[in-house]
């Protein structure tokens, strides 16, 4: 006879894999947008910013360059 | 068998002169810090002075490298706990943690954050995210769902820093841990808020430890992370337990686990030598049923609970949605707006970078104010799911106090446990079978 409690776990496990799987394998194949950073709070909050050498790090400077000056 | 026994003084003593070399090492970068605090000189020759040269963005093969280096630690840990049952390689595993992904990698990517950049990418398709942030989220989650939070006992490196702090560890009242213990998943709410929103990264921005790693924290940082250091000399894993939102999600996937980690690797004797093993409260201690309650009473008591839940998430709801305005001021265009809404005039006196900014991006000022607009309503409806989250907290914590769960043996908490297998140094069952294989 099935232990109810161990039926809970395994259709809550099951139900959480299959989610979990299902959203990762989403998000990694979606088609990529073209760049465009809308998220500048990422790079404006950094303190990693300065020494920052990523091209989106490189967009924000560039853009507000002044400023960081 | 002596040696086995004096195990925990051996580590003890082992952490503190590795503590002791870490201050020592950190104090030598004093001066790294020393030759930044003052503006470099101006020359009158025109001599400009040389840009500094910044390394280049970590390549994309060391990326998979981190991703192998994370499966391969948690399959090790995960063996370490279930299979070998050694608190030695455990602590070993967390030595590596703290230097790989603490120092080396300097805490990024980590599992705890990049629930944040999940969340962005779930809301916004235009932010794309690479494969090792969606694999730092997932594994140790997949692999809590089946062995349980072997993630936080050595891979860590937020966990592995105050575990290697824990030395006098004190017993905290049941109590105060489960009303502290609610944070987290106030924590982990504001997080996913701001984070939908594209308001802020907090879980980031208020990181206690990574300024310690990256060695570069401001002051406010660098103390509150000192604090939490401190705290872990006798609270175990402060961060870990009262605050850490990757923590719930652990947390709800370990108690589905498959194979948990047990105390005893036999039947329990019952000797009570664990007991008050765990530093973390993490043991459930055994409960006799005393009389079997009347049925009808319990059905009538759960089927209120039910009936309650959803009027509790209402209300939870529209509380949240009642300070969406309150919420959405963290976000620095809403902040602006208000500002430029409260006073116009700001915009004729180049006062802070931000209307700086504003001004330069030609922007109308009523474009400001719809853009804040459409923010502010983002967050109204997020202020009610937040709400109606923080009301099925209330709602299930509630709930848990009417539980009774009668068991025979001591048993980890599945949920809060962190695998750290201290508690089976204390099982005399485990001596006798390290004995008897000897």
């Amino acid at each position: 006879m099935i232990d109810r409690r161990e039926f809970i776990r395994k259709t809550g496990r099951g139900l959480i894999l299959g989610g979990i799987i299902a959203g990762g394998g989403y998000l990694l194949l979606r088609p990529k947008t073209a760049v465009a950073c809308d998220f500048d709070f990422i790079c404006r909050d950094c303190r990693q910013l300065k020494s920052c050498s990523l091209p989106e790090a490189d967009d924000f400077k560039n853009n507000t360059e002044h400023k960081l000056s | 068998m002596e040696r086995k026994f004096n195990l925990g003084e051996q580590l003890m003593k082992k952490q503190i002169v590795i503590i002791l070399f870490i201050i020592l090492t950190g104090l030598q970068f004093s001066s790294t810090f020393a030759q930044q605090r003052f503006p470099k000189p101006e020359f009158e020759s025109g001599h400009v002075q040389p840009l500094t040269i910044t390394p280049d963005a970590r390549a994309p093969i060391l990326e998979y490298l981190d991703m192998v280096v994370l499966l391969a630690s948690l399959s090790l840990v995960t063996w370490l706990v279930l299979n070998k049952r050694s608190r030695i390689g455990v602590f070993w595993m967390s030595i590596f943690s703290i230097a790989y992904f603490g120092f080396f990698r300097e805490g990024c990517v980590c599992s705890v954050g990049s629930l944040q950049n999940i969340v962005l990418a779930i809301v916004n398709p235009n932010y794309n995210i690479p494969i090792s942030v969606i694999v730092f989220f997932t594994a140790p989650l997949i692999f809590s769902l089946f062995y349980g939070r072997t993630f936080c006992a050595a891979v860590c490196p937020l966990g592995a820093i105050q575990d290697f702090f824990l030395l006098r560890p004190v017993n905290m009242k049941s109590w105060l841990q489960s009303v502290l213990g609610v944070i987290p998943y106030i924590y982990l709410g504001l997080s996913i808020l701001y984070a939908a929103t594209s308001t802020d990264f907090i879980i980031c921005r208020y990181d206690p430890f990574i300024g310690i790693y990256r060695l570069n924290a401001t002051f406010m940082m660098f103390a509150l992370g000192g604090a939490f250091l401190l705290i872990s000399l006798f609270i175990g894993r402060p961060y870990c337990r009262f605050l850490c939102p990757y923590g719930v999600l652990l947390n709800l996937t370990s108690r589905l686990s498959k194979k948990h980690m047990t105390i005893t690797p036999a039947a329990c004797i019952q000797c009570r030598l664990c007991g008050d093993s765990c530093p973390f409260g993490a043991i459930d201690k055994p409960v006799e049923a005393k009389a079997v309650e009347n049925r009808r009473v319990s059905v009538k008591r759960y089927s209120w609970l039910i009936l309650t839940l959803p009027l509790v998430i209402f209300i939870g709801g529209w509380t949240g949605a009642s300070f969406h305005e309150t919420l959405a001021k963290v976000n620095s265009k809403v902040r602006l707006a208000s500002v430029i809404l409260e006073n116009p005039s700001v915009l004729d006196e180049d006062t802070t970078i931000d209307i700086d900014a504003f001004k330069e991006s030609g922007q109308t000022s009523a474009e400001l104010f719809m853009e804040a607009a459409d923010i502010v309503s983002d967050f109204y409806l997020g202020g009610w799911i937040l709400g109606g989250f923080f009301g099925l907290v209330f709602g299930l914590t509630l709930a848990k106090l009417t539980i009774i769960r009668y068991r025979m043996d001591y048993t980890p908490n599945k949920g809060e446990c962190f695998s750290c297998a201290r508690c089976m140094d204390y099982c005399p069952v485990e001596k006798d079978a390290i004995i008897n294989n000897a």
